[in-house]
This record gives structure tokens, sequence and C-alpha cells, in this order.
């Protein structure tokens, strides 16, 4: 931590346990206030801090991660850099020296996350353009500031921030072999390879597996949960696998969202959008796919572009595999059919033709960093002005995401024309009843999901204006 | 900011209240809620839950040993609910454990039967049910029927308003140590430490000279650690005094956004009539506030409404009565504007409805209804409008920011578009800088001179992201001729400043900055007498700069400020000063709703342009620009700072903010999760705050105007820009409610237009 090693012995009478998060080993076990509590869900980005660690091609990254999402047993092997890390012998950070200098800092309680976010970009070498800068901090809010003076600071860092390739942050070593801590919030298992995975799974079917964290922390925000093991797949290479086979793309559960995102948008860039407001960059970072499709909310948005993907999940066990249709995988409110003692392995999306057409949009109350009020994505194939193979995802219509065969079956055959996604929208609401939440009503779930089919046509069509 | 300035923050070692130490005997404080909003509480027992480990203290109304009362007017709002529960989330218990979890075990052991009734939610049934928080406001002149027959049009309407969330990114919290002689220490997250005292001391049945409360800073505030951070530190000393132990309580984010109430959320009824080119000739109107269970600060917020129906506008004739209807929600506060912007939502409103009524340009509907010169400056309550720079303001914005090109853009580029379009809207503000309560109108300091030439500042005004210590260090500085460096803002301390008002209404730096002045004014005066024997420097040529002392004539020669100090304190000459300053000239009266009652007005526009997606409610903000009077700015980085960040919480709240509650009460928009706060992408993308130059106030603070809630209006521009959208893609003018959520829009243009 901030160039000191920190061995914690989890066998020791008084070590915090490594259930507990981050944000509260910081701030009650080792004093270190500057990492703020603004939420404790991760929404508000105060208690940002920034990571350093290998990535899978062997590279050092350094991320931004929210501290209150962060499992304590997840560091191990890795650089965990705070607030009170980034000055140097009594020199502010260049990150630090612009805020002051711009007055990008107000009240001052959201500061330490803003600069922990620009920290962890400034030192990746990532430039600072209004575009890229909406990124690095979708995951701080600011109440203070209007953000006006904090987007200058970070402009103005283009005229110190060196082109690195990696991150110049030194690595401790990861322990060696399977971890199985008997914590006092419950064991803590973190197993090095998939099949050892397994057999944990095997042999405790009810344990929960956590990757990202970011959903299991957000649910247990309480100080001390009640007393339950999990398994920590965070650091499990195996699953994070990606490759090209047989007309497919497939990408391992254990992929974040943002690695998914980067191999998903060349094939498909009209999923980049979509994707960009999955949450924040930082949770995108740890936020796994699997644990958003195990999480089976019908608002989970990496199902419905799935479902319109055609994607299939390779699902394993201990004795073997099985390939299921993601449109099979949901069978009620949050719940599919995976057996307790089974894991999500991978995720298959067939690659593009020169015919494909792809469409997605999330619609949710902000842009960023919000929950999806509805999710539509589509897949066509269009060959001499007819449409094939519609897929279709929607989230937030139903208790799961759901694909609608009447809809594909209606626009399958007919000409790709604005007669046809009218005539398709105007099919809408006979198709789904769904109900009124605080993200929306259901009429206005119909209206914008009978709107999405014209937007789909007016974007796949290719052209400019929208007259 | 701290006394070290920014540099705390962006080191990340300022300290707000849940950083500072932890007393090795302290103990969590928790509140235990009431499930339902409305209800008689039967039976309550918590004898298991007294038996939980960790659980140290539970204490009920029945065990406060002073006045079960903590409002800031009214006698109306208990610390503790005792037969009664008035909404969702009211303090019911307060358990003292080691922590959350500990009290949260407990507390589901506690045994509760409320017999619940019917929760009133909606200010339309209260004012049915006539269901006020206390007598309605009334403000009337001119005659209001001959106003109407002057008109050529008549216009009526409905707009629906909002509430908002304060979200600061600092939640609640107090932390209470008893001390041996029966005194209490507060630490408090508060805008109001003298509110806070006195109501731990009303609580507790001690003399408010036992209850001492600091604040270091606060991580925001806008209002809401105003009157209800007082709960908090109460709550946390009845604990303390229950236990003998410090009781640190700081409420999560749920409990904070549960517990505590936000902007009142309105409904208006409107009327007015216009001639021919769009100038009103008469206006009425009637509010529905949605006060929440208690008053609170509702009256002051109400008549603040009152006085800012006009907003920048001459209204002949007008009558209007706002009602603070009583509701099972949590009671609403002061939120930065303090009723004001509700007011200027509506007249804001009008200004559109008119001018599309008529086919003319709103800005120049607005300008033909500006408080000019002459016959049209005076306000419904009596007040002149001096020093006004409406038109000129409106004049140099309209050109700097292309006014007349964009719009014909925009309305070319709409006839291009199907389902794109554009809008634009400006928004002019002039706003009453003072208390309306008169008396709160006052400051006071202490300023204590070290041998070194060190200066210590103690003022009553809470840092709370405002610039406030920075700023009181400039006024220091510049009247004491003193290096930034050698200046000390203490944190404030009721021990030490007594009875100050809260750092609210804008005050902050004109009130402390004034009583700072006057402290050293007297003090270098006395300084001056003794300057005058010791160098030998004719009174009339003494000059303090950069903490040194010369004579401007012979400027070779300069004495060190320590040098000076050092010999006044051997010729035993005090080195210490206080001072109180009130604001001079204002009055109002409320029976008559008629007076003085603003020292000053802050004018200013925004002009704002977005681009909106009929289809899917998406829009963008191509373009803010705002132009605002701060007088001779104090710090135009500060100023800048507050005006984007108002800006930015005013479009929060007629935009993305939105509070849902359910049919039984309770708040669904309970965190972060559902109560959206504008992030950083949802900023206008060319954004360009500029000072109005030239306009200083003379009896301002070293020539400045206050900041803070002012510009708070400019968000106004951004909901009016989308109607204009709106409107344009519906071929006629939409009224649109606040907030404009993308699910308005969306509902609305499909109502207005054919989609497919």
């Amino acid at each position: 931590m901030n160039g000191n090693p920190v061995t914690l012995d989890f066998c020791e009478h008084g070590t915090p346990d490594p259930q507990i998060t981050v944000l509260k080993y910081l701030r009650d076990h080792r004093k270190m206030t500057g990492t703020k509590e603004g939420c404790g869900t991760g929404d508000c980005g105060s208690c940002m801090v920034a990571l350093a660690q290998k990535n899978t091609e062997g590279y050092t990254v350094l991320y931004a991660v929210n501290s209150c999402l962060m499992l304590l047993g997840m560091l191990d092997g890795k650089h965990l850099i705070t607030i009170e890390g980034i000055a140097k012998n009594g020199k502010l950070h260049p990150v630090q020296e612009a805020l002051l200098h711009r007055k990008g800092t107000q009240c001052g309680f959201c500061t330490p996350g803003v600069a922990m976010s620009s920290f962890a970009a400034y030192e990746s070498g990532r430039k600072f353009t209004p575009e890229s800068i909406k990124e690095i901090l979708s995951g701080n809010l600011c109440r203070c500031t209007g953000y006006e003076s904090i987007r200058e600071a970070l402009i103005d860092l283009n005229k110190t921030a060196q082109s690195l390739t990696e991150p110049n942050i030194e690595l401790p070593p990861a322990l060696p072999g399977e971890f199985f801590w008997e914590g006092s919030m419950g064991p803590y298992i973190k197993p090095q390879t998939v099949s050892s995975l397994l057999e944990y799974k095997r042999k405790y079917p009810g344990y929960p597996i956590v990757s990202g964290a970011s959903d299991f922390s957000v649910k247990n925000i309480l100080e001390e949960p009640a007393r339950r093991p999990l398994i920590d797949s965070s650091d499990l290479e195996e699953l994070k696998h990606i490759q090209t086979e047989e007309g497919c793309i497939k990408i391992g559960a254990g992929s974040s969202v943002e690695a998914f995102k980067n191999e998903l948008v060349p094939l498909y860039p009209a999923a980049e959008e979509y994707l960009l407001s999955f949450a924040s960059l930082p949770v995108r970072i740890k936020a796994s796919i699997g644990g958003s499709l195990a999480g089976a909310s019908s608002v989970g948005d990496i199902m419905p572009l799935l479902l319109a993907l055609n994607a299939q999940l390779e699902l394993r066990t201990s004795g073997g595999n099985r390939t299921v249709s993601c449109k099979a995988f949901n069978t009620g409110y949050h719940a599919h059919l995976l057996e307790p003692y089974e894991i999500i392995y991978a995720v298959r999306i067939p690659l593009p033709s020169k015919t494909t057409k792809f469409f997605a949009h999330k619609q949710s109350r902000r842009k960023d960093m919000d929950i999806s009020t509805l999710t539509f994505c589509m897949g066509f194939e269009v060959v001499n002005g007819t449409i094939y193979h519609a897929s279709t995802g929607f989230g937030g219509m139903a208790p799961t995401p759901v694909s609608s065969g009447e809809l594909e079956d209606f626009l399958n055959g007919r000409s790709f024309s604005e007669d046809t996604f009218a005539r398709a929208s105007a099919l809408i609401p006979q198709l789904f009843s769904t109900i009124s939440d605080v993200r929306g009503s259901a009429d206005y779930r119909i209206t914008i999901a009978s709107h999405l089919l014209v937007s789909c046509f007016l974007e796949t069509q290719g052209r400019n204006n929208d007259g | 900011m701290t006394d070290k300035g920014l540099e705390t923050h962006v080191l990340g070692t300022t300290r707000f209240l849940d950083d500072l130490d932890k007393p090795h005997n302290q103990v969590g404080g928790f509140v235990f809620p009431s499930p339902v909003a409305h209800g008689i509480i039967r039976e309550i027992d918590f004898t298991e839950a007294l038996q939980c480990p960790g659980v140290h203290a539970i204490l009920s109304a029945k065990d406060i040993p002073g006045v079960n009362s903590m409002g800031p007017a009214a006698e109306d709002e208990p610390v503790l609910a005792t037969s009664k529960v008035e909404y969702a989330g009211q303090a019911v218990l307060l358990v003292a454990a080691d922590n959350r979890a500990c009290a949260k075990k407990a507390m589901e052991k506690v045994k509760i039967r409320i017999e619940a009734l019917p929760p009133v939610l909606d200010p339309e049934v209260a004012f049915k049910n006539r269901d006020f928080l206390f007598n309605p406001l009334h403000i009337e002149r001119g005659e209001i029927n001959s106003g109407f027959d002057l008109a050529d049009h008549l216009l009526e309407g409905k707009l629906e308003i909002g509430g908002q969330e304060h979200f600061y990114l600092e939640t609640q919290g107090s932390l209470a140590t008893p001390l041996p002689d029966g005194s209490l220490h507060i630490a408090s997250g508060t805008q109001d430490p003298t509110a806070n005292q006195h109501a731990v001391a009303k609580a507790l049945n001690i003399e408010a000279s036992k209850v001492e409360v600091t604040v270091h800073v606060i991580g925001g505030g806008f209002g809401g650690k105003e009157t209800q951070s007082t709960w908090c530190a109460v709550w946390s000393a009845l604990l303390a005094t229950a236990c003998q132990r410090p009781v640190r309580m700081v409420l999560d984010r749920r409990e904070d956004m549960v517990f505590t109430g936000k902007r009142h959320p309105a409904v208006a009824y409107y009327k007015v009539g216009y001639t021919g080119e769009g100038v009103l000739t008469a206006y009425s109107s009637r509010f529905l506030f949605d006060c929440g269970y208690c008053s609170d600060l509702s009256y002051a917020i109400l008549e603040r409404c009152m006085l800012h129906l006009d907003n920048a506008y001459y209204l002949p004739a007008i009558q209007s009565d706002i009602y603070p209807c009583k509701t099972n929600k949590a009671s609403n506060t002061a939120l930065r504007g303090f009723g004001a912007p509700q007011a200027i939502a509506v007249i804001e409103h009008i200004m559109e409805e008119v001018a599309a009524a008529l086919d003319l340009d709103p800005a120049l509907v607005r300008q033909r209804n500006f408080y000019a010169p002459g016959s049209r400056n005076v306000t419904p309550y009596g007040q002149v409008v001096k020093d006004n720079v409406l038109k000129a303001v409106w004049q140099q914005l309209l050109t700097s920011a292309d006014y007349e090109k964009r719009k014909a853009a925009a309305a070319d580029f709409n006839k291009r578009n199907k389902f794109t379009k554009r809008g634009l809207a400006l928004v002019p503000v002039k706003f009453g800088i003072s208390y309306t309560t008169t008396f709160l109108n006052q400051g006071a300091a202490l300023v204590n001179l070290y041998k070194d030439g060190s200066l210590t500042v103690h003022q009553g005004g809470v840092e709370m992201g405002q610039g406030l210590y920075d700023k009181m260090k400039t006024v220091a500085g510049r009247e004491f001729g003193l290096k930034k460096e050698a200046i000390r803002i203490y944190p404030v301390n009721t021990m030490i400043i007594p009875n100050t008002s809260a750092t609210a209404a804008s005050t902050g730096s004109d009130l402390n900055g004034h009583a700072i002045k006057r402290a050293l004014d007297r003090l270098k005066k006395r300084l001056n007498g003794f300057i005058s024997t010791t160098y030998n420097i004719p009174l009339s040529s003494i000059v303090w700069e950069d903490s040194l002392i010369y004579d401007k004539n012979k400027p070779d020669i300069k004495h060190p400020l320590k040098d000076l100090v050092q010999k006044a304190h051997a010729a035993q000459i005090s080195l210490s000063e206080q001072a109180f300053y009130k604001t001079p000239g204002i009055y109002f009266d409320k029976t008559t709703a008629t007076g003085k009652p603003f020292y000053y007005f802050v004018t200013g526009m925004a002009l704002t342009e977005v681009e909106a997606n009929m289809l899917t409610g998406d829009y963008r903000l191509l373009r803010t620009d705002i132009l605002h009077d701060v007088g001779d700015s104090l710090d135009w980085a500060i100023d800048k700072g507050q005006i984007a960040g108002a800006f930015v919480q005013g479009m929060g709240w007629v935009t993305l903010e939105e509070l849902i509650h359910d049919n039984r009460g309770n708040l669904l928009t309970s965190g972060p999760d559902t109560y959206k706060i504008p992030g950083i992408a949802d900023i206008p993308e060319d954004f360009r705050i500029h000072p109005f130059p030239g306009n200083p106030f003379k009896g301002g603070i070293l020539g400045s105007r206050a900041i803070g809630e002012p510009p708070l209006m400019y968000g106004l521009s951004v909901w009016l820009a989308i109607k204009n959208a709106l409107s344009a893609y519906a071929g006629r003018a939409v009224i649109l409610h606040i907030p404009a959520t993308k699910e308005r829009i969306v509902m609305y243009a499909s109502a207005y237009g054919k989609m497919v």
C-alpha cells in the first residue's frame, strides 16, 4: 500500500476479516481517513482508490476502484494507492496541483475520490479530452463545483502528461497457492484454478462466488453481515480468457465488463455507447460479465445484449460442460438454470457478417452510473433489402431479460424499411405487459420500447440526420 | 476549505466530522425510525432490545430531561415521537451501541405497535382539508381586476414543481462528548452551531453556556445542515449524557435521505394578463407548498417565495396566496434559493407561455417586462430596485452568446430534423440579499493579533465549500495589510462568537466580512496612534501593507508589523478586538408584506441551448452562457465555481432529480442508486461563465456582492430550453412540469406528436 508492503495474517487475532471492504479497512483499521464514505454503494466515488496489478497479458495496469465495493481479500498481490500516497516528498502530484490551481475542489469531500480517478488515468498515460474525462470521472459525484473546474483541471494535465505504455508501479508477489481463510465472517476461499473452484462449488454448493464484488458489496453494506462463506474468483486468470473460435468469440465469464466491451465494440460498434453507460468505468473494470448474468436481474445490461447477439453460455461443473442458449438461461425473476454446483465458464458470441446490423440502447434517468429503466438490443441481417435472423433482447420489460419471438417473427422476411419498423413499433404494446416502478411507469416503458424500434431503423440505415 | 486553503482537500487531510480522532470510549449513536408515515404508537417495548450485546442505552421520548421539541420556530417538531408518528423515518428511539450491526440487531428486537392512519402525501389534499402548518401568506398590490381588464390577453395554468434532495457528499453527523463539569462538547456538521447549542441545551435542560459547539468544515450544506443538523447534535447529546461516554452519530446515506427534509415541492396555479406586446398587466397565483409534517423553516421559505414572485419583472398588479400544506413526509427545509426558485420557475414559465402565445421572442418579452428606472422600479413589497443592470446584462449576454444567429440556426436545424430538436432559453435572476427575518442579519468577529504579527480571526461563518474562509482571509489581509499566510481563520466555536446566525441566505461573506473589517478597523485605529508616536509617522500617512508599516511619504523606511506588535504589547496596548455588524437600513412588516427586506439585489442571466431526442428523451446541453454581477469579486475563481456549482445543482433539480414516494409515504428514491444528481457527463458541453464588469457595490464588503444562491436559478434555463425543443416538435407550447425527466419529455412528445 502506497509503496510499502503490508502483510495481513488472517489467522491472527484482531486481524480484520478478508470479507470486509477495503474502505472499512482503510478508515477503521488503518485510520487512513483520506478515503471518504459518501454512500457505501459505489454510486458516489468519494471512496475511490487506485489499484495496480498484472493484467492477463502480464502488463502492469492501474485503475481506479470504489473501495466500498472491494473486499480486503482481493488485494493480495496488488498495489493499493490511496489519496495519502500520491503526493511525494512534500510535493503534490500533478493531479492534485491541477485541482488546486483550478479550484476543482470546494467542500473537499469528494475531492480525494476525484483525485484518485484522475490519478489512475494520468499514471496510465490517458489523454484528457472532454470525452475521456466523462468516462474517467463517470464514477464520481460532486455536488459543489458543477464539475467545470474539475474538467478544466484535467484538461490542464495534458501539458504535463507522459505517454506511458505501462504505469511504473511496483507489484508485490501474490501469495502462492490456494487460500482458505477461516475468517470471523466465514471462510474466504480463493482457488487458483477453475477445477479447484468447481471442487469447492461441489463441496459447498451454496457458497456465492464473487469476482468484482460490485453487486455483492452493495447488498452487504452493514459492518458485520451475517456470517457466510464466499469464493473469490477475482484473480482466476483462466476465467478471463478471450479467444476466437469457429465463427465465434469466446469470452471467459470472469472477464470484466470493460474487457468485454473492448472485445465486442470492434465487432459491433453499435454496442459502444450502450456499454459505456454500463455503471461507471471503475465498476466496469471490476464487475464480471458472469456476475452480471448470474445475478439474473431483470435490468442487468449484459443479458439483453447477449440475447440480441444470439450468444451461448458455456456452463461447467466438476463433472463436465454444457452449452445453453442465452435465451434459455433465465427461468424467472432473479432465477436461472444454473445448478448449485455449476458455474458460467464462458460466453460465445457469433461474429458479425457483412450483412449484420446491430442496435443497442439503454434507457436510464442519467446516462452514467444508473440502472436501466429498460434496454433494447437487436441484431439482424439485411440481404437484398430483406430482414433475416432478427434477434432481440429487452431488459426491464419483464421479470427477466427477454427476447420477443413474436417481434422477431414479424420482422423476419419483411423489407428493411421505415414502414416495417413503424409497424413493428406499433406491435410493442401487445407484446409486453410491464410494471411501474421508481425507474419509470409501465406506459413509459412501453412507449420507449415502441420508439426504440424507430430509433433502431434510423440508426441502422446509417443516415446522418433523422429526417 | 480549511485554514490551509484548498491544499488539505486535495491531499485528503481535511478532517470532516467522521475523520476526527475517535475517543477510545466512544460508542455509536443510531436512530430507530418510524416504519409508517402516519399513526399512533399504541405500544413500544425495547426491554429485549436493551439486552442485545453491544447495546449501551436506548432512549425514548420519556427519557428526554428537557423539552421534547427541537423546531427552530414553532414547537411542532419533537426530538423523539411520543404518541404520534407523522412521517416514515421520524425518530422514535435512540440507540447507543458499539456499532451499526449491534444497533441493527437490537432494533430488530424492538416491539412496536402502531395504529396506522391514512397518510396525506399530496399538498392538494392538504389544501382541500385546510391542513396548514401556519396561516397562509398573502401579498397584494395594485388593482388586480383592473390589471386584468387592461390586458389584451389572459393566460391561466398550473405548474407542478418537484422537490430536491440536498445530496451534500458528507452526510449529517455529530460527536457529543460529556465533560465532567456537566457541560458538553459537540463537534457538529452544521451550518448553524448556535441552533445546535440551544437545541441541545433545551432538550437536556441545561444552560446554553454549558454547550460548546464547534464546526471544523462541512462537506457541503446547501441549507440542509441549517436547522436539521440540530437533530444529530441533540440525539448524540442525549445518548452521550445517558451513557456518559462520547457518542458519534453519523447517518448513512439512506438514513440521511429518508430522515431529513428537502426542497419543498410545490404546485402553482397562475393567471396573468398581458398586452399585445407581451407586457404583464396583472399577475395572480396560488402556491401550495408541500411542507412535510412540521414547520421547520417553512414560514421563512414561503416568505422568500412571496418576495420573488416577480423575479426580474415589474408587476403592476399582483395578488398571491402561498399555502403551507401539511403532509406526512419529512419536514421540508432550506435548500439553496429557499423558496425563491419555485416562485421564479413560475414567472419564467409564464414568460415563455406569453411569448409563445404572441409568437414573440421570449428574450424580448422578458426584456419588455424587466424592472426599469422611472415608474417601473418598485417591487410588489414596496422596495425600490436600485442599481438596476438588467437591461445592460441582457444586451451584453445576447451579444456575447450570439443569440440571434444561434436562434435562427436552431430553427433551421429543427426544420431539417424530425425527431431531434433544439431549444434555447434565457433566464434572468434578480435575487434579494438579506435574511427576510431582519434581526438575523447580524455578524460578529473577534480578532487576536499575536506578538509575532500573526492574526487569528474568529467569526461565525461556517466553511462548507463556498470559499468563505478564503474570502475572510482576503478581507482581513486587505484591511490590515497582512500577508495571507499570517492569518488564521479559526473554526467556528459558540464559546468564542456567541449567538451567530446560520451561514445561510448567501449572507456569509457580507455579515462576517463586515464584522471582521470593523474589528480590524478598530484595532488599527488604536495602533495607529501608537505607530504615530513610536515611528513618528503622521496619522494621515500611515500605510499597512504586506505585514509592514510605513509612511506613505517615506516608502523606503518600512517597519515590520512584528516589531510594532511587540512594542505595542510592551506598552500595554490590547491586541485584541471584537466587533459587531448589522445590515443597515432594512426592515420588513410581515403583516402587510411591505418594506425594504433586502439590502440589495444580485442580478445576472443565463442562456442555454439544448438538443433533445424526442424518441428517447436524451438530450445534450450544447452550450450555456452566464453573465453574473458580483460587483468587485472578492475572488473570481471562487465565485465562478459557485456559479457553475449552483447552475448544475439548479439544473439537477429541474431535470434529473425526482423524489418519489409510494402510496404509504415511504421515500422510494432514498439512495444514489435511484436519486440521480448530475454527473460530469451532464454539464454543458460548452460552459462560459463571465462576471458582469464595472458595477461594484458600495455597501458591500470591498465592493462585492453575495454569490451563493442566485446562480441556482440559471439551471431553470435548461428546463425551459428543453420545453422549447419539445414545443418545436409538438408545434405548440408544451407545458413541461418540473422536473423535466426523460420520462416526461418522451411522454409529452408522444402525446403531442405522431411518432411513427
